[in-house]
């Protein structure tokens, strides 16, 4: 438990330790009305029957008990046995073209934990179930996601309530860094938009004073995934925002190029390579970044391009190209 | 009315009553007449003509009696009347003459009197109408009892009269008598008809055998011998004496302005017969003119509006709008002061029917303002002679022809058609925008028709775009919209012009960065092209100062908007991915494989689109109208080659047979079935395939409208705010699936042999708007209108040998031929966004999945 979490303080009156409703967030915690977990006790399917829409359908009918509320207030209480159905549709066992909708994917397992989210004007779980209400379907693994979100939100709020400080938003992001970084091993990226879309409006104009926390949880080796995954994408967006600025932006480069030499972060490479690095440097339209502002030594080219060896796509080519210029002499 | 007498700066209040009613010859006139001034007695004239032959006698009695003891006498008085003519003959009116006279002098008496035992009655025509008579029989009347009194009482006589003292005593002289019926009359323009103004030439005994002879001293006023045409009567034309006797009515026609008042004297002399004569008569008159301006609108702020040529303001006319909302412009009239300055009466401004009103102040109506009267009497010694009288010009009620309304400017009394400025009151009623839906790349294809047009009607003037909201189109998203006005009356000379709002940030262009707007040969309609990023005003407009241009802000020029918005996008990244490598295909249990790419949740699967881009509408901050603005991902197939080997080894040599996935036109040729498709079998029609590219949504209906064109995992974008707009993030996932049974449908024998998997698409970054802020396919503008901004081109493909162990129900084992992988072979950026159809973009039905795939194993 953090020192001033919510429950350390419960005598004093500190904000209420939930999290907000705030429409056109990029963080589910945030955007959804409610967050919960439930439990399937059964799972009962229907066969699957094509109907006049060519596509085949079935009945999902569920027994389930209401696991620990999150956000939201709901009709009934955690623990309590309710039922639902949702409907699936697929065009044929082997045969898919496109997406039909949330619940068509998710083959709900009895006796397994899994973390709703979802947006609606009701207090009734069986309506919050349905499709368009329910967001996401998580694993059980989220559940840490979400409890990390309250806690965060309260540490947030405390410290933005410091009116009388300067910089008091700069002081909330930042301690909600240092939380997340305390957090950092088992939280996901659940927790990790929750995370950035607190701190990105701050990282707007304060981005100096951020950038060495943000870039170190990125660069934790003993972060999840999906955690890291999570802020590397919004650091990328971030300085997108923040363009032109080339001191953000190669310090951002080097440490995504800096993930490529991370075992840890194979699972990010990917993506790096083709989405953010590749963008970043090399995007149609984009302000030149020499490559001799990042990267003076020759040996630290080196090491790079040999990173990008594994990668077999013409984003990889061109980047290990730029990495390949040779270094003006005045750079070294 | 007989008579009327403007205002005279050296008269007293006390005769002008005296002098309304006593015009009528020169003798009375020319003494009381200076003194008589209209001025005030504009209403108190029609009554007052009637009333004012009554009170002028005893008036006219009490100076004779004072004129009477000899003509000597009467020359002194009149002498002392022509030195002292206008000051002194009030005073002696006022001072001296009796209870009579005290009575003329109490105008307001006089008046209501008059008004209450005349016949005239209150209307000026009628009056002038029945008066005429009276006055021309009074005077004649006057001249015939009192010729003398009359000759005494003429201040302005010119004597030489003692010539008739030679005469016999015994025989009274011939007295000449001029009647005026006006001293005003109002000069005529070409495009007014001020009534012609009676003067009778007479002298006091019919029996008069002499002749007379009419001097006119200026040619300020013309004569004629009628009311309307007729024959001039120039300076020095002879009367004889029967004529004169009878009485001879000329007609006065202001020809130019005159130069004083009263500059212009009539002198009627009369040369002997057989009786003696009296010297000669005399009589004053005045021509006015009166100007009346109306200004263009302006071009500047800090440029004082420019009145209209003369010839314009009749001939061309200005261009008002009916008023609506304290919205629209008015003209400013500028009463000129009339000349001669000097000229103490009174200006009447008119408007001439009830399609126009004026008022005081000019700019925006103010509310609760009321208009002018319908006569507005403007005293002529109140305008200042540089600058006029400003008043304001507004439409009420619209015209049925052009320039069938405007303004008059007269004398007030005298006669109101003293100069006109014309006008036409404009109706805009609205703007119809046809917007032209998005085509099918190949036209409308079997169980698709033709998209509709979009209509949108702009019904209200307000520029105000949270009052009048705007039409929002993308840019670029079509060169050619219709635009039609609505307006009345008919043949206005309307133009066309889009405005840059002048709230728009600067990033979003300067002013001279609008839309095309072309006219059409009809002026009513025209074609906007949305080739601009913003917000504007594209108005149907009447220019009303020649710039050829609508001056925005300034003067409100007739016109009615249509308020726009048309928002822009450009690429910020292009973040698609495809996840990455693969795992690799096994055989299903039941014999058969699927070929999957990935799972339906983001980031895992095959294809992982996204795209940020920086929107933007139109106002400071970039948003105006992005709330009608929408995006999604808009998926074509451009080539699909999926198909299986089954190889029949019952059969020497071992027999091929295909199964391959199709999208036909004619899938309901196929007589078999396969997994809720049609299938084709041997001896069925060929497959008429269906050309590329083929939507791919995957919603049900699909290509309508809005979001149906794109695929059902794209949502709604989310917004990062911007300085200027917004950063959008448009995400859509796509990992579909093929697969194959291990035995061909068509042929038992035939088993699972080989996959080939090639499946190429367009994964379109698309834009479009609905003004009912709906993502839904509403059917409102321009839902069905397309434009795109981002390409990415993806490939699937992949090949596998498939190889059954000898003893079922094993799964197969598959091997590699070519790689399975998803990639993006090309990605191209519309810069700036552009069509949808330019691009190769199919938004139309009918859709890969629902309609058109099928299954050919016909061989």
């Amino acid at each position: 438990m953090e020192p001033n979490s919510p429950q350390a303080q419960a005598g004093a009156q500190p904000p209420a330790a939930t999290l907000p409703v705030e429409h056109g967030s990029e963080s589910e915690l945030l955007f959804s009305t409610h967050v919960f977990a439930i439990s399937p006790m059964t799972v009962d399917s229907t066969e699957w029957t094509r109907g006049k829409d060519g596509l085949e359908h079935r009945e999902i009918r569920v027994q389930a008990k209401l696991g620990e509320i999150f956000k939201g207030k709901l009709a009934i209480k955690a623990g309590d046995v309710f039922s639902f159905t949702v409907y699936q549709h697929r065009e044929d066992e082997f045969f898919s073209n496109d997406y039909h909708g949330l619940w068509s994917y998710v083959q709900l397992q009895p006796g397994v934990e899994y973390l709703i989210v979802s947006s609606g004007n009701t207090n009734r779980v069986a309506e919050l179930l349905k499709e368009g209400a329910c967001h996401a379907v998580l694993d059980a693994s989220y559940v840490a996601d979400a409890r990390a979100a309250i806690e965060a939100e309260w540490i947030y709020r405390t410290a933005l309530a410091k009116a009388d400080e300067p910089d008091a938003d700069v002081a909330a992001a930042s301690a909600l860094l240092g939380f997340a970084n305390g957090q950092r091993s088992k939280t996901k990226d659940l927790f990790g938009r929750y995370l950035w879309a607190r701190v990105l409006p701050v990282f707007l104009h304060s981005y100096e004073k951020l950038e060495a926390p943000v870039l170190s949880l990125v660069l934790a080796e003993d972060a999840t995934r999906e955690l890291r995954g999570a802020v590397i994408s919004g650091v990328y967006e971030g300085t997108l925002l923040l363009e032109p600025n080339p001191e953000l932006t190669r310090a951002v480069i080097r440490a995504f190029f800096s993930l490529l030499r991370q075992k840890s972060a194979a699972p990010l490479a990917y993506k790096l390579v083709e989405v953010q690095l590749y963008n970043l440097v090399l995007r149609e339209g984009n302000v030149d970044v020499p490559v001799e502002s990042i990267y003076p030594e020759q040996p630290d080219r080196d090491a790079l391009r040999k990173a990008l060896e594994p990668f077999q796509s013409e984003r990889a080519r061109q980047l290990s190209n730029w990495l390949a210029q040779p270094v003006a002499p005045h750079a070294r | 009315m007989s008579t009327q007498l403007p205002a005279d700066p050296d008269s007293t209040s006390g005769q002008d009553q005296d002098d309304s009613t006593t015009p009528i010859d020169d003798t009375s006139g020319s003494g009381t007449g200076d003194a008589g001034s209209g001025g005030g007695t504009d209403e108190d004239d029609s009554p007052s003509g009637g009333g004012g032959d009554q009170d002028d006698a005893p008036s006219q009695e009490g100076t004779d009696q004072d004129d009477e003891p000899s003509s000597d006498e009467n020359t002194d008085v009149d002498d002392e009347s022509a030195s002292d003519s206008d000051s002194s003959s009030g005073s002696d009116d006022s001072s001296q003459d009796d209870a009579s006279g005290d009575q003329d002098d109490n105008s307001d008496q006089s008046a209501d009197e008059s008004a209450s035992d005349s016949d005239s009655g209150a209307d000026g025509d009628t009056s002038e109408t029945d008066s005429d008579p009276d006055a021309d029989q009074h005077a004649l009347g006057n001249a015939d009892k009192d010729a003398d009194q009359n000759a005494g009482g003429t201040s302005v006589n010119e004597t030489s009269a003692s010539c008739d003292a030679d005469d016999n005593p015994q025989v009274p002289p011939v007295t000449p008598v001029i009647t005026i019926a006006s001293k005003i009359v109002v000069v005529k323009r070409a495009y007014t008809n001020p009534s012609r103004k009676k003067v009778v030439l007479s002298v006091d005994d019919a029996s008069f055998d002499g002749s007379g002879t009419l001097k006119i001293s200026s040619a300020a006023i013309s004569f004629f011998d009628a009311a309307t045409a007729g024959n001039a009567v120039n300076s020095g034309a002879n009367f004889t004496g029967p004529q004169l006797g009878a009485g001879v009515t000329i007609f006065a026609e202001g020809t130019t302005p005159s130069a004083a008042v009263d500059d212009v004297v009539l002198t009627l002399t009369l040369t002997k017969g057989s009786k003696p004569v009296k010297p000669p008569a005399t009589g004053k008159m005045t021509s006015v003119r009166v100007t009346l301006d109306i200004c263009q609108s302006r071009t500047s702020k800090t440029t004082p509006a420019a009145p209209m040529s003369q010839g314009d303001k009749i001939s061309v006319g200005r261009f008002l709008q009916v008023q609506d909302s304290n919205l629209c412009g008015r003209a400013m009239l500028i009463v000129r002061k009339a000349e001669p300055a000097a000229f103490a009466g009174n200006l009447v401004l008119i408007p001439l029917n009830a399609k126009v009103q004026a008022f005081d102040k000019g700019s925006e109506k103010a509310s609760g303002q009321a208009a002018l009267p319908n006569r507005h009497v403007i005293a002529n010694s109140t305008i200042d002679k540089a600058a006029g009288a400003e008043k304001w010009a507004e439409a009420a009620n619209v015209s049925g022809a052009l320039r069938d309304t405007g303004f008059q400017l007269g004398v007030d009394g005298v006669d109101d058609d003293g100069d006109r400025v014309v006008a036409t009151a404009v109706k805009f009623t609205n703007i119809k925008a046809t917007i032209k839906s998005t085509p099918g790349i190949h036209g409308a294809r079997v169980g698709a028709a033709a998209p509709a047009d979009h209509t949108y009607q702009s019904n209200k003037i307000s520029p105000d775009f949270a009052a009048n909201l705007p039409l929002v189109l993308m840019r670029n998203g079509q060169p050619d919209v219709q635009l039609v006005v609505t307006s009345a009356p008919a043949s206005l000379p309307i133009l066309w012009q889009a405005i840059r709002n002048t709230q728009d940030h600067a990033s979003l262009g300067n002013a001279a960065a609008v839309p095309h707007v072309t006219p059409d040969a009809d002026v009513t309609k025209a074609k906007l092209n949305t080739d601009s990023k913003g917000s504007f005003r594209v108005r149907a407009y009447i220019d009303c100062n020649g710039s050829n241009t609508y001056n925005d802000q300034i003067d409100l020029e007739p016109s009615i908007p249509l308020n726009l918005v048309l928002a822009d996008a450009t690429v910020v990244t292009d973040n698609s991915v495809a996840a990455g490598p693969f795992p690799a295909t096994a055989g299903q249990p039941d014999g058969g494989v699927e070929i999957a790419n990935g799972v339906w949740t983001f980031g895992s699967a095959g294809m992982n689109m996204e795209l940020l881009a920086d929107v933007t509408g139109g106002g400071s901050n970039g948003l105006l109208g992005l709330d009608c603005v929408f995006s999604g991902l808009v998926n074509n197939l451009t080539n699909v080659d999926i198909s299986a080997v089954y190889v029949d080894s019952t059969v020497a040599p071992p027999a091929n047979h295909s199964l391959k996935s199709i999208y036909v036109s004619n899938a309901t040729a196929g007589t078999g079935a396969h997994r809720g498709r049609k299938l084709f079998k041997p001896g069925d029609p060929a497959p008429t395939p269906v050309a590329w590219p083929i939507l791919d949504s995957g919603r049900s209906p699909a290509g309508v409208g809005g979001e149906t064109a794109t695929m059902s995992g794209s949502g709604p974008h989310t917004v990062t705010p911007r300085p200027v707009g917004q950063r959008w993030k448009i995400q859509c996932l796509d990992a579909p699936s093929r697969g194959f049974p291990k035995v061909h449908p068509n042929f038992p024998n035939a088993v699972l042999s080989s996959i080939h998997l090639l499946w190429q698409f367009s994964a379109n970054f698309c834009f479009w708007t609905n003004i009912t802020k709906n993502r839904a396919a509403t059917g409102d503008p321009a839902d069905r209108l397309y434009s795109v901004l981002r390409i990415v081109n993806w490939q699937l493909a992949g090949d596998w040998t498939v190889a059954y162990p000898a003893a079922p129900p094993t799964p197969p084992t598959l091997t590699v031929v070519t790689a399975h992988t998803a990639t993006t072979p090309s990605r191209s950026t519309i810069n700036p966004i552009g069509r949808a159809q330019d691009n190769n973009v199919e938004v139309r039905p009918p859709s890969g999945i629902a309609q058109i795939m099928a299954w050919d194993g016909s061989s």
